[in-house]
Formats: structure tokens, sequence, C-alpha cells
């Protein structure tokens, strides 16, 4: 009797609960469904409805003025290969640095920890910032988007309390087993330590993947310049932002600007997105770092 | 660690060698020179020939410009821009453009200016008190002094404009000229032609426009689905209302003293005429966090009658054709109001060049450039920037420029930026031709208030409260407006936020601004 009520009971929980998970993930889905709909849409159409998920009219009038010019293509390439080169030289960066930073023995740990916990709380601020890159003679090239950034002192610090939960032992037997300091952390902890690299791998990338301002700050060839540089331009241009462009001729943003918009956002989030997918397994786990102590 | 300082300086070396090739390239180009002085391209025609040999050899190599320069489409115009290639050949300049995306400019311009590397002219959108300072201290020339010499320069840049533009009565910038007609209302044609009706003229006929454009179905289709005008939450319209009820141009001189217009009586006309519209329905209900392109977006739509703001905007309504082809759109600025036909002036420019001692090392580089910017705002030159390459963009017939849809496109991807950005003329020596009928009526529409503007009598004063806090102060007003449009407080209410602006700071701003103005021996008489 119980456990039948328990089960008819716990079914009806089971039903509600995931009618309502569903209703709500179909409620965050809609803005998504909504823009990539409105990405498609014939601009007669976008305009006289007030809302619209499924386009009767397809068009890619938004796409075909976002890449109106080989320029996006272009830019794409370069986003890209900051996002991988950044992304790469983040991760051995901040492992190697965290690494030796999780030893109890090291000398002088606490100074270093204290001088990154302090970077964290102030920063130089952009003119310094700028002055530093321009002294280094990065200006105008790549390393000046890889390599400010190398080290996220967050990143680092979670990293290093990852590494801390390790069990020693580990370490120690392949200490005797024969392994130098650097064959330990590349052959032993790494691999260990996936969940977290996976998880700093997708907010490194991220991160580039969205770069903006740095670009636009120490890069003055404009055939260098990231994707993000351009879409915010296309963005702002499309709603008439930028200088008087009022004075501008309507050809020029054809579609309307929310149409641009929109496909501004399919174009500059879906490859971003593709990635998660591979990485979500490992992201709870590795997003949970640090929050229980071992 | 060595390893990466290596791979570090890699590109710092090749860059530094691509830069001396360049410049050793440059530098044989200029040596060998006989091949451009040789072809006579015929621009340097007028002043070549009283040049003798040495005079010409010196001229004839290409005096490099280096410039930061704000990009406003998506895309800065290309190395080999043929324009920019034009205005090279033509001012005998080679143009080293440095172009930054629009949306970031301060912050880059910020950023080049504390590493002390500025190009010989640099763009300011806007003068943050950083710049102002830089100005006073010494850092940019002073070019008032040499602008006599440079008479198609001269004649570019209106008088008005510079003196207000001018620093503690010092010229330091050569500005990019504008309209200075800002306001007006585009308007639908054929809804006034279903009406029976014609274009308001006056404030009374403005609001009999309204009321019918809202309340007599102007658009035919039995529906009661329209609005008069459309109101956006900056109230972009209310300087045309203000100007029409008599109001100033920000500041009104008062028995010789400047005090703000928002204390006039005209102001609160202006206000209750809005008030009016509002309780009446004829302004979009959403004003208060209405924008400009959702505006834009339903004026295409057809639920809108009116829009007020810039005669230039008529062109953002290409939509609308598409959406109902009978559509017809018209614009005016002329409102015969209390005053007569008045408009408040624009400010006139957008954007203004200055120089850097710092890189224009010399006098005579300084007035290479001032002659570069005179040559550019001559005749032919705006020529260049408003048509464009002969056969490329424009074709000659019966002597008149006029464009294909084809050449059209090609100017508007080729030529618009750089007209924008570079030319300092507002463009009207160039020849008369065929333009688009749209753009042809806002012209006209801006022509006809030409005469009818009224000065900011204070544009030309620098006050440091208001630089510091001109947010809060415009706030405080601007809240205050919607508030009493919208009916939330009364007469009292706006007294009260005109007595919290003068507590805020207005009234030490009123005292900065008067303090100058007595001692400015060309003060603005305001009728």
């Amino acid at each position: 009797m119980r456990m039948k009520d328990r089960t008819f009971g716990s079914r009806v929980f089971d039903s509600v609960n995931i009618a309502l998970l569903f209703l709500f993930g179909m409620i965050t889905l809609v803005p998504f469904i909504y823009i990539v709909a409105g990405s498609f849409t014939s601009p007669e159409e976008f305009i006289s409805k007030p809302f619209l998920l499924f386009p009767t009219h397809f068009s890619l009038d938004g796409y075909r003025y976002v890449f109106s010019s080989n320029i996006m293509f272009r830019s794409l390439g370069v986003t890209v290969f900051i996002t991988v080169a950044g992304t790469l030289i983040n991760l051995i960066f901040t492992s190697l640095m965290a690494y030796p930073l999780a030893k109890k023995d090291l000398d002088g740990r606490r100074t270093i920890m204290l001088m990154v916990t302090f970077s964290m709380l102030f920063s130089g601020g952009m003119i310094p910032t700028f002055l530093v890159v321009k002294e280094l003679g990065l200006l105008n090239s790549y390393w000046s988007l890889l390599l400010p950034n190398a080290i996220s002192a967050f990143n680092l610090i979670v990293l290093k309390n990852f590494f801390q939960q390790l069990p020693e032992g580990l370490e120690e037997a392949a200490k005797i087993d024969g392994c130098n300091d650097m064959r330990i952390l590349w052959q032993i902890v790494i691999p260990l330590s996936l969940p977290a690299m996976a998880t700093f791998t997708l907010f490194y990338a991220v991160g580039h993947w969205n770069a903006f301002f740095h670009a636009v700050l120490y890069i003055n060839d404009n055939t260098k310049w990231p994707v993000q540089v351009w879409l915010r331009q296309i963005v702002i241009l499309s709603q008439g932002g930028v200088g008087d462009s009022d004075a501008f001729d309507s050809s020029y943003v054809t579609p309307p600007a929310q149409i641009v918009k929109m496909a501004v956002i399919v174009v500059s989030t879906i490859p971003i997105l593709c990635v998660y997918p591979f990485l979500q397994k490992h992201f709870a786990k590795g997003a949970m770092l640090g929050s229980v102590k071992g | 660690m060595e390893g990466l300082v290596k791979r570090l300086r890699m590109p710092v070396v090749s860059l530094t060698v691509a830069g001396l090739l360049a410049v050793s390239a440059g530098c044989s180009g200029g040596g060998s020179k006989s091949p451009d002085a040789a072809s006579g391209t015929g621009d340097g025609a007028g002043t070549a020939g009283s040049g003798q040999s040495t005079d010409s050899s010196a001229s004839s190599a290409p005096f490099q410009i280096t410039m930061m320069n704000q990009s406003i489409l998506a895309e800065p115009p290309r190395a080999d821009d043929p324009i920019v290639q034009a205005i090279e050949k033509y001012t005998n300049t080679k143009l080293d453009i440095q172009w930054v995306p629009g949306t970031t400019y301060t912050d880059k311009l910020n950023a080049t200016i504390a590493s002390g590397s500025l190009p010989m002219v640099v763009l300011l959108q806007d003068r943050p008190a950083t710049v102002v300072n830089a100005i006073r201290s010494g850092y940019f020339w002073e070019i008032g002094p040499y602008l006599k010499d440079y008479p198609n320069l001269e004649r570019a840049q209106n008088k008005q404009v510079q003196k207000n533009l001018s620093l503690d009565g010092k010229v330091y910038s050569i500005f990019r000229s504008r309209s200075l007609v800002g306001d007006g209302m585009i308007y639908r044609k054929d809804w006034l032609d279903n009406l029976g009706m014609k274009a308001p003229t006056t404030i009374d006929e403005l609001y009999n426009t309204l009321k019918a454009f809202t309340q007599n179905d102007p658009d035919k289709d039995g529906k009661n689905d329209t609005v008069g005008v459309a109101e956006e939450s900056s109230l972009r319209g209310f300087n045309f209302i203000l100007a029409a009820f008599g109001g100033g141009n920000q500041w009104d001189v008062k028995d010789g003293k400047l005090v703000s217009t928002i204390f006039s009586q005209e102001y609160l006309d202006a206000l209750n005429f809005d008030k009016k519209l509002y309780q009446e329905k004829l302004i979009n209900q959403d004003f208060a966090i209405a924008t400009r392109p959702q505006n834009i977006d339903n004026m295409n739509k057809g639920t809108y009658g009116m829009r007020l703001g810039d005669p230039d905007q008529i062109t953002r309504h290409s939509q609308l054709f598409k959406i109902e082809p009978k559509a017809q759109l018209d614009v005016s600025a002329s409102i015969n109001g209390k005053k007569g036909v008045r408009v408040l002036m624009d400010k006139g420019y957008t954007g203004e060049f200055v120089f850097p001692k710092s890189s224009v090392k010399t006098e005579a580089d300084l007035r290479k450039i001032l002659g570069f910017f005179d040559k550019i705002s001559d005749d032919n030159a705006q020529n260049i920037f408003e048509w464009g390459l002969e056969n490329v963009h424009y074709t000659l017939k019966d002597g008149k420029p006029t464009r294909t849809q084809e050449q059209m496109d090609k100017y508007n991807s080729e030529v618009v930026q750089i007209e924008q950005t570079l030319e300092v003329a507002d463009g009207s020596r160039a020849m008369p031709g065929q333009i688009d009928p749209y753009v042809q009526k806002y012209k006209d529409a801006k022509n006809a208030v030409m005469n009818n503007l009224v000065v900011n009598p204070a544009a030309a004063y620098i006050s440091p409260t208001f630089n510091q806090k001109s947010a809060d102060l415009n706030k405080i007003i601007n809240d205050a407006r919607i508030q009493y449009i919208m009916g939330q407080i009364d007469e009292a209410g706006w007294k009260n936020a005109l007595d919290n602006w003068r507590k805020s700071g207005g009234d030490q701003v009123t005292e900065e601004l008067n303090e100058q103005y007595a001692k400015d021996p060309n003060k603005v008489q305001v009728k």
C-alpha cells in the first residue's frame, strides 16, 4: 500500500517535474529561436510582424550584409588562430605556474600568492598596460593579444587548489620511479586534472573568442583585427550609431538593423557554441573546483 | 625562457626590418622623382609655372602625413582605396592613416596620447578634460594665425563654428564641416494628401496635422492604428518645438547675462505642447523608453505620420517603400512660430583635427599639413569627395554629373567613408548634379532655413563644472521633462527640478560661463 502510494506520488511528482522543467527549458530556448529565426527572415516580414518564431519567407539578407566583404572570413581566421594559440599559451603558462605554487615546500610561495591576489584586486589600468605592451614592442602584432593575459589570476588560484587536492603519494611514487618534476606534471598531474583543464580551456577560449577591446587598442593594422571588432562595428552601424552616420545614404544598411544584429549574434556565437558539448562532460566537475574543502 | 624572448623578438625585428626597407624604398622613390614630375599630371600645373627646377624637385617628393582617424563604416577604407590615391596624387602627399573603429576611438586616443606616440594629424571626436588640458599646456599647434594664408580652408571653415571651437579665443583645430541645421520634421506626404491637408507651417497647423494623422485614419485602412508623431527617450524632437515657441539655443541672453533656456517661458510652452500631444495620444505613448531604431522601424511599418529630428534621416526609410509602395515622404524645417521661422543652430561640425607638436616638429611641416587641408578644400577636391572619379563613380551628362545605381553602390562603398572622415569642407562647392530625390529634399529643407538659425551664445566657453557634472545636470532636466510631459509632475514640480538643477551645479556653470561671456570682445548678440 505504502509502496504503491509512493510510486504513484513520485510518478506524479516526476511528471509534473518533467513538464515544468520542459516548459522552463522551452522558455529559455525561445529567445535563441527568435534570434535565429529573425536572422533568416525577410526584412519586410520581420518589420511587419511583432514577433515571430517561424519565418514564412526565408531570406539571407542579414548574412549577405554581414558577409558582404571577405574581411569577415579573414577575421574569422584571425579569431580562430588567436583562440587556439592563445588558449594553448594560457593553459601551458597557467599550469606551469600553478603546479609549483601547489607545493607547500616552495620557498616564497606565500609572497607570490599575495602578489597574484593583489593583481586580482588592483589592476594597472588601460594606459599603463598599453605602455607596457608598447615598450615590449608588441604593438600591432598578434603577440599583444596572446601574451598580456597569458595567466588569469583567478584561474591560476583555482587550478593551484585543484593540484593541491591530488594525493601526494602519487607524485612520490612517480618520483621514486625516476620521474623529474616536469615529467610528473605532464604525465601524471595534467592527465589527472582533465576536468579542470577542460574547464579552463573553455574559459580561456571564450575570452579569446570575444577578444575585442585589446584588439582595438593594440592592433593598428585592420587586416589583423579579430572578428568581434568588425561585428561590433556592424551592429553599432546598423543602429545608426557611429559618427554622424545620419548623413549616410540608406543604401548602406539595406536590411533593417535588427536582422543584421541577429545575423551577427548567430555568426559570432555558433562557433564557440560548437565547442561547448565536447567540454561539457568535464564542465560540471571542473567548475565545482574548490567549492568543497577536502 | 630564452626561447620565448627570441620568439618575442622575432616580430619586432622583422617589423623593424620591414620599416627600414619601407623607409629606404620611400627615399629612393623620392630620389628618382622624374617619372612623377615628368608625367606632369596637370594638378601641379598652377604652381609649377613659376617653380624652378630646384623648387619643383622639392615639391615633387610626396610629403608624408600620418593620421589617426575614425572608421565609421564596418570596414575601414582599404589601403589601395582609389579615392585616397586620387587625393594623394592631387595633393602630392602620402597619407598614412590609422583607422580606428568608431566605438572605441576615445579609449584608443587616450592610450595613444599617454604613450606619447601620436601621429601628425589626430582626429578628436570631442574634447574630454584631458584633451583640454593638453591643448592649454601647449601640446598642440595653435593654427589660428596661419589660416589666413590658406584661402580655400579659411572659406570652408564657418566662422561661427570656428569661434565655438576655439579655446580661450585661440584656434587649434580644423573641423569637419557639417550642416548647421539639425532639426526638422519628416512626414507622410501621402497621408496629408489622403486627408486633403497641406504640410504644417505654424504651430497650430502642426497640432491639427498630428491630430488628423492620429484620429482621421490617414492610411485609409479603416483601422485606428496610426500615431501622429514619434518621439524618443532623448526627446530628439523637442528642440524643433522649442524653436517654434521662440526658445533659445541652450542659453539665452537676459540683461547682458547668460541664462539657461530651461528657465524661459518658451521652454515651458514647448513642454506644455508636448504634454498636450501626450494627453491626447497624438504622440507614441511609450516615448519615454523608445529608441531611435525602434521609431525608424515603426515609421517604416506605417505606424507614424511624422518623425522629428535630423532632416537627413529621411533617407533612412527605404524599407517603408517596400512595405507600402504608395507611401511618400517629405521633409521640412520651416515652422512659422511665435518669433517667426527659427531653427536652433546645430553644432555644425563632427570631429576636428589637431596637430601635436611632438610629431609635427617644425612650422614648415605644419604649413605643409595646412596646405594639404587647403588643397582638399578647393573646388576640384570637393568634386572628388562629393562625386568620386569620373566614369567610375559618376558620368557627365550635359556637363552635369549623374550616377547609375551601379555607380551609386561603388560610390557608397569607396567614396562616402573617405568623404565623411577626411573632407573638412561641406562639399557645397562641388558641381551641382543629379542626386537622389530624397537627398535633394533634405538639402532643400535645410537651405530654406539657413538664414533663420538661432545660435548658442555660450558655445565657445568652457565650464569646468559642466564638464564634470554634465551627466547629472542633464539627467535632472531630462527626467523632469519626461515626467512633466507624462503628467507625473506639474508646474511646481518642474520648478523644483529647476531649483535642483541650480543647486546641483547649474548656478556655478552659469557663473563660469558668464565670467567668460563678460570678457569676450566678440560676444554673440542674441535677438
